[in-house]
């Protein structure tokens, strides 16, 4: 891939997105030039695909390793190891000591986790469900002799004699890590703490076989025992592995002469530094990079609400940039199958990819289905030869002429188009009792209308509309499907990026240090029946300035002045006896007086009417803060995309390649033009149909489209003036 | 006819004058016959016309739409109301045509995928020819009265006409249950009611708002009925309608987008798919009738033996379910309509038999439901039957009995499971909380955490979720106690819960809570199986375990507590038979009437397992063993029951050992064996004792000898 010229940033920086497959790496060099560079992950040790990656980085940019880590002010890095750890179940044996009575709380998993992470058709089929297993063997669980109430009052002190006898057992029974979580620890940490005293006081860290300890009061400290535990285990499952991964990655770049920092993409929309980062915060990293890497480029580019969709081999993800904002959090974030509850950056995933397979469901009448199934990369779509029997959205796409069988993912793999007709033959065509190319377009219809419906419940959900965004798609089958999906939404204006193939990791390249803190503590802003405002300030004060002083602390740790940090502040709040809590950001960060409590209130009635509706606003039944949460956030050095010299009137012949026939929906298959991204220049603008190829996807102009390309080099593309979609 | 609308659908219309697709079928309307409207109404010309103009393709696109407009309003809903039993999932948000079939929804529970589609026609029915009423765009309606339609009181359901361009074109409806309904009792499940005149509130399908807005006079009034928890009657009045209103929202966008005529035809044809898809299924099993008796062991008051029969005969796509033989109705709150047995049968068919097939009314067309006047099942209007679900354990056990059977040597053989528990065991608990705001809630745990039933390849799973909604959530014991006025002490698994056999049924939990920072509480309890299982086993599988109702009161729990005392009990086979907590103890049936606990009292609750698969003898040796490992099964049920044997103290099986065992039990029931017609011979001389037959009606057939007269 080429070098290209940004314009001066504040240090060069190295962004590594590592997925199960691709290791992504943008560069941003210290005199503005960015590289981006694709490889494959090597699984068995990441660091060698990281450098591998480093190494053609750093000869795009016409220098070496050693150079390019001299320059570099700061690695940003996501990663699936944690994930794939997970997946391998290659975590070491813990122990898990909560309160006795309670040791259950795995199994139990408030009744239904069967549910958690199942799709729809999985939930409806209660002959076949699996909760999923728990972590932690049930003979590794122990319950100590303790109690804590719901006002963190202690109701039984803990039997330390009891619990050391415990201890012995499960250190005789293997236990490589202990994961405490008591009752109430979030409001009263002190027998968590005791306990973590009795373990080191029986195993000192200067023995051998010194295991490590995690409490959930540290962890986690939030409400609700079952969401606690879990992230408190996956995080001790994860930490080890995690830990080596990074050790490993450091040693490489250490022994390559780098000395600066190292930062991980969290979760909750920031980073931190390795050593400041728990390693459930770095599931799902990659893509919540994505989202803030879409915020910020929609800044760039005027566009403050956008949605985000990348479309892959086996999942369609989502993310929402609101008025600018990102901080939509997942209402019930599962990881795997574990129900935790961190504040993760909301990303939606449905089961749409290009591998989905499509079929007709005979039960019900012959009706068309596309997915949530998928042929994965192994034997993958029809077309590919690979042993695939079964239609995918791509060998629709290849049928009707929108992938190039001969120059598909760069030319390396060359596809079938006989075999993908043949399969949509076989299984949607002839039991429809209709021909293939109407079988393809009808599975491409199909797909792109339930991508749309899905945006559309997301956007909607969050009080807006999807006909005020603008759609930015990437991924390898984003660009592909980006029009049939923004048709639907009546998007304004679709934009696919140069740096597409590697967004994840660009994304990373905008991202700020920021780390969030959150404790569960229950006040009442205001009162039930009286609906008297708050009168305890110092209540609520105390805990932001306890949640302040821990983000000053890091921050410090991290060599960043946090006089210079933005703080912001979010309360999980309901009204009295509701289930669920709204979040929402606070207009202020510390109470004076009764105005503030109302301003704090006021902000909280307009959001939820907002996301809900007035009828449910319900001040008489108290007001009810449960969680706290604080973002701290360093101010991001000034970027911005590089802008290239536009040709008013520039023409997009130079760039055309040739003609291949594509099908549209209003004309049939028709001689369509096919023009190369790199060689479109900034200016030209091009009237649909056309295809324009790239080296990891397609982006299909459809009839009544225009697209053009601006000075960013941004594919724009729009419904054509003359024929408004 | 008189029109309301300029220039749309009229407000009303002259009896006869109801165009075809709006009309409902008409009936005598009545308890026992509003079971008819389950059935689809016949597709209207106009309604043919509109299928027929859905293009190819396009079908499959809008249905994702309208499951999406589903997802997205139950969320909302979900959100904003307030009552626990929105987290049991015990709620709908649904679709109709214009003349109330049932299109789809998105169901917490399936339970009112039936019986929400009654008041809907009710009102269509009823009040479209009724020029003092009218149905009116912007109306909303509500309703919780059984009679017309629904479980029982405590479900209350709001509904919305959809028209678009003045035309009536859909109807949507958000329901939720809530614990409270202004009856003699806290909890809207009144243990003591014998008429339904001690139920509390009941409304029958009325308008409580216009406009798109609540009427703030009728919404006083139905805070006004439910003074122990008036937040909550507040808060989800509204939540309700407001998850009926985005829905409403969501249908007339789409019509504006495509037309009238294009809803009318996506959602009619939802419909017809969905018989037609049900019927192929059925077609596919074996022609025959199956029968199965369970029962239950109280009416809530008081222990008593009650039976449920059903005889289910398969011809062809049609199935006739005959509950003749199941007891008589009585003066508790355990009777219930026909329309709540079809409800609770279709909790087990969406998530079995039908678990692939549209939630639809058209779902259920191949069902004809025979039950006979007087039983329980079909009781006289005025009879109590607020505890309608309870009862209704008899339904829950009896289709996955038949059914299973039904699809046994079928291609749907994977859907073959033994019963899930379905105890029920809930406490309804009312008074001041710890922050002094008055409460009367669930305390749902345990009844959302029963056993699911053993299965045809494997054990069932442990704590499953809620068998009247099987997704349903229970409340963590932080959630619960930072909420309400109580501690628990436990919370855990039951050893030895699951119905024993091949493969065994789920284990449930237990728990036991402890009214604190509160001077006393009120509970009532809910329960079952103290006496007799009814989640029993299939195939040989035994039932489940059965739960005793166990109150410690005037305890000295808090100091033991304090002290740090060593010996308090972690489960409630210690707290039973150790009674280290000293306190009078009281061990009765699961089911208690409201009473009042002071803190510190004790208060046990126990969920039930599912039901168990096959030969005990015919289960893993090995995977005994390592439920005795995880103390999932205790050492005498293995030796006792599995025949397992151990290698001395050890969990270690002996393999040698227990193969003799198994040879030597299955010799002794070999010598137990006797021809079939002298086994009926002396099957038929027995006959439970008399004290139990109270209300089981004449023995055996369980037909009326006490008719019941209600004042």
């Amino acid at each position: 891939m080429t070098a290209t010229r940004l314009p001066a940033a504040v240090g060069a920086t190295i962004n590594v997105d590592i997925g199960g497959t691709f290791t992504d790496c943008f560069v941003r060099a210290a005199d503005g030039r960015v590289a981006v560079v694709k490889t494959p992950t090597t699984g068995y040790r990441l660091a060698v695909g990281f450098m591998r990656a480093l190494k053609q980085a750093a000869a795009e940019l016409s220098t070496d390793v050693e150079s390019l880590l001299r320059d570099t002010a700061e690695i940003r890095y996501s990663t699936t190891v944690a994930m794939n750890t997970l997946l391998q179940r290659l975590g070491p044996t813990l122990a898990l000591i909560t309160t006795e009575g309670f040791s259950d709380v795995l199994e139990i998993g408030r009744g239904a986790s069967w549910t958690d992470s199942a799709s729809n058709d999985e939930v409806r089929n209660v002959a076949r469900i699996e909760k999923p297993v728990p972590l932690v063997r049930t003979d590794m669980t122990v319950g100590v002799r303790e109690r804590i109430d719901s006002f963190g009052e202690i109701v039984r002190p803990l039997d330390r004699e009891h619990f050391l006898g415990q201890l012995r057992t499960m250190v005789d029974k293997g236990a490589r890590g202990f994961v405490v979580s008591l009752l109430f620890s979030y409001l009263n940490p002190v027998h968590e703490r005791e306990i973590r005293d009795l373990i080191h006081s029986e195993y000192p860290e200067s023995y051998l076989g010194a295991m490590p300890i995690m409490l959930s009061s540290d962890v986690l400290p939030k409400r609700w025992e079952y969401t606690r535990t879990n992230t408190t285990v996956l995080n001790a499952y994860l930490h080890q592995a995690m830990w080596e991964e990074l050790a490993g990655m450091n040693d490489e770049l250490r022994d390559h002469g780098y000395t600066r920092g190292i930062m991980m993409v969290h979760n909750t929309g920031g980073m931190a530094e390795v050593y400041r980062t728990s390693a459930v915060e770095t599931f799902n990293g990659g893509p919540v990079a994505g989202l803030i890497g879409s915020a910020a480029i929609g800044g760039d580019l005027g566009f403050n609400n956008v949605i985000v969709a990348d479309m892959g081999g086996t999942s369609f993800d989502i993310g929402m940039v609101v008025h600018g904002r990102t901080r939509f959090y997942q209402f019930k974030p599962v990881i795997d199958r574990y129900w935790v509850d961190m504040s993760v950056l909301e990303t939606r995933s449905i089961g749409a990819g290009g591998g989905s397979i499509a079929s007709v469901n005979t039960a019900l009448g012959d009706r068309l289905e596309v997915g949530p199934r998928g042929a994965g990369s192994m034997p993958g779509p029809a077309c590919y030869g690979l042993g695939g029997t079964e239609p995918t959205v791509t060998d629709a796409d290849v049928v009707l002429g929108y992938i190039d069988p001969d120059h598909y993912f760069g030319g390396e793999l060359t596809l079938r188009r006989e075999l993908a007709e043949r399969a949509i033959r076989e299984h949607v065509a002839d039991p429809l009792g209709i021909d293939v190319v109407e079988a393809a377009a009808r599975i491409r219809s199909l797909v792109d209308a339930n991508m749309a419906d899905v945006i559309t419940r997301e956007a909607l959900l969050r009080g807006s509309h999807p006909a005020d965004f603008t759609l930015f798609v990437y991924g390898g089958a984003g660009p592909l499907h980006a029009v049939g999906v923004g048709r639907r939404l009546r998007s304004p204006q679709i934009v696919v990026f140069p740096y597409s193939p590697v967004f994840c990791a660009f994304g990373s390249s905008t991202m700020p240090v920021a780390h969030i803190y959150e404790i569960s503590l229950r006040i009442d802003l205001l009162a039930a029946g009286t609906q008297a405002p708050l009168t305890d300030l110092e209540a609520f004060n105390h805990i932001v300035d306890e949640l302040r002083a821990r983000a000053e602390k890091d921050l410090s740790g991290e060599g960043y002045d946090p006089r210079l940090a933005t703080y912001i502040l979010e309360l999980d709040t309901k009204y009295g006896g509701q289930i669920h809590s709204h979040r929402f950001t606070s207009p202020v960060l510390e109470l004076r007086d009764e105005d503030d409590v109302r301003a704090v209130y006021s902000q909280f009635e307009k959001e939820y009417a907002a996301f809900f509706s007035d009828v449910n606003v319900f001040p008489a039944g108290g007001v009810e803060i449960h969680n706290f949460v604080l973002r701290a956030e360093m101010p991001q050095p000034e970027w911005s995309v590089p802008r290239f010299p536009t040709e008013p009137g520039a023409s997009a012949e130079a760039a055309r390649v040739g003609t291949r026939e594509a099908w549209f929906a209003d004309s049939g298959f028709v001689d369509t033009p096919v023009y190369d991204r790199e060689m479109l220049s900034p200016g030209v603008r091009l009237d649909g149909p056309a295809l324009v190829r790239s080296r990891y996807t397609t982006s299909v102009v459809e009839p009544a489209y225009t697209l053009r390309v601006d000075e960013r080099r941004n594919l724009i593309i729009a419904a054509s003036e003359r024929n408004p979609s | 006819m008189t029109s309301a609308h300029a220039g749309g659908e009229p407000a009303y219309y002259a009896p006869g004058q109801v165009p075809a697709h709006l009309q409902v079928r008409s009936i005598e309307v009545s308890p026992a016959t509003v079971v008819e409207w389950i059935k689809p109404e016949p597709v209207s010309e106009l309604e043919r016309r509109c299928m027929e103009q859905l293009l190819a393709g396009e079908y499959e696109i809008y249905h994702e739409k309208l499951v999406n407009f589903l997802a997205e309003t139950r969320e909302v809903f979900t959100r904003s109301g307030v009552t626990s039993m929105l987290r049991s999932g015990d709620c709908i948000v649904a679709i109709y045509t214009a003349n109330g079939d049932l299109v789809n929804a998105s169901a917490g529970t399936y339970l009112h995928c039936v019986t929400a589609t009654l008041p809907v026609k009710y009102v269509l029915h009823k009040f479209f020819t009724d020029p003092s009423v009218g149905i009116r765009e912007g109306d909303i309606w509500y309703a919780n009265e059984a009679s017309y339609g629904g479980i029982h009181n405590p479900d209350q359901m709001a509904f919305m006409p959809i028209f678009h361009d003045g035309e009536l074109i859909a109807w949507s409806a958000a329901l939720a249950h809530q614990p409270e309904t202004g009856a003699t009792e806290p909890g809207g499940m009144p243990q003591s009611a014998r008429t339904r005149y001690d139920e509390g509130l009941k409304i029958t399908p009325m308008r409580i708002g216009q406009d798109y807005q609540i009427r703030a006079d009728i919404l006083e009034m139905l805070v006004n009925q439910m003074g122990r928890a008036p937040r909550m009657q507040a808060v989800d009045t509204r939540a309700r309608a407001t998850g009926a209103d985005r829905l409403r929202i969501r249908i007339q966008e789409l019509a504006a987008e495509r037309g009238n005529e294009f809803v009318r035809g996506l959602l009619r044809r939802h419909v017809v798919e969905a018989e037609e898809a049900s019927r192929r299924r059925i077609s596919r099993w074996n022609d025959g009738t199956y029968r199965a008796n369970v029962f239950i062991d109280t009416i809530g008051r008081e222990p008593a033996l009650v039976r449920g029969s059903l005889s289910a005969t398969k011809r062809g796509s049609d199935i006739i379910m005959d509950y003749t033989g199941t007891s008589p109705e009585n003066d508790s709150a355990y009777n219930c309509f026909p329309h709540i047995v079809a409800a609770h049968t279709a909790v087990y068919i969406y998530a079995f038999a039908f678990q692939d097939l549209p939630v639809s009314n058209g779902s259920l067309a191949a069902f004809t439901w025979t039950v006979p006047h007087g039983s329980v099942f079909n009781a006289q209007p005025d009879a109590a039957i607020s505890n309608s679900p309870l009862l209704n354990s008899l339904a829950l056990s009896l289709a996955p009995l038949v059914l299973s059977r039904m699809m046994f040597a079928s291609v749907d053989h994977d859907q073959v499971a033994a019963p899930i528990s379905n105890v029920g065991a809930g406490m309804v608990f009312a008074g001041p909380n710890q922050y002094d705001v008055p409460v009367a809630e669930m305390e749902a745990s345990t009844m959302n955490t029963e056993g699911h039933g053993a299965r045809f390849d494997c054990d069932g799973v442990d704590a499953y979720g809620f068998p009247w909604g099987h997704a349903g959530r229970s409340m963590d014991t932080e959630d619960s106690e930072t909420e309400y006025q109580y501690m628990r002490l436990y919370f855990g698994l039951r050893t030895d819960s699951g119905g024993f056999g091949m493969n065994q049924g789920g284990l449930a939990t237990e728990s036991a809570v402890c009214p604190r920072h509160v001077p006393i509480m009120f509970f009532q309890k809910i329960g079952k199986n103290s006496l007799i299982p009814v989640s029993v086993g299939l195939f040989g599988g035994y039932p489940s375990a059965s739960l005793p109702g166990i109150w410690i009161h005037d305890t000295n729990l808090w100091e033991k507590l304090t002290r740090g005392d060593t010996d308090i009990p972690a489960n409630t086979l210690q707290l039973a038979t150790d009674r280290a907590i000293e306190g009078t103890y009281t061990f009765e049936h699961a089911n208690q009437m409201t009473r009042v606990a002071k803190n510190g009292d004790v208060i046990v609750q126990l969920a039930g397992g599912g039901g168990g698969y096959g030969d005990v003898l015919k289960r893993d040796a090995a995977l005994v063993e390592k439920d005795v490992v995880a103390g999932r099964v205790s050492r005498w049920t293995a030796e006792n029951v599995y025949a397992v044997r151990f290698i001395e103290d050890s969990t270690a099986v002996d393999e040698d050992a227990t193969a003799s065992a198994r040879a030597a039990t299955r010799a002794e029931r070999l010598a137990h064996g006797r021809p079939y017609a002298e086994f009926v011979a002396a099957w038929q001389e027995r006959r439970p004792a008399e004290a139990a037959l109270t209300y089981f009606g004449s023995w055996p057939d369980g037909v009326v000898t006490t008719p019941i007269v209600r004042i």
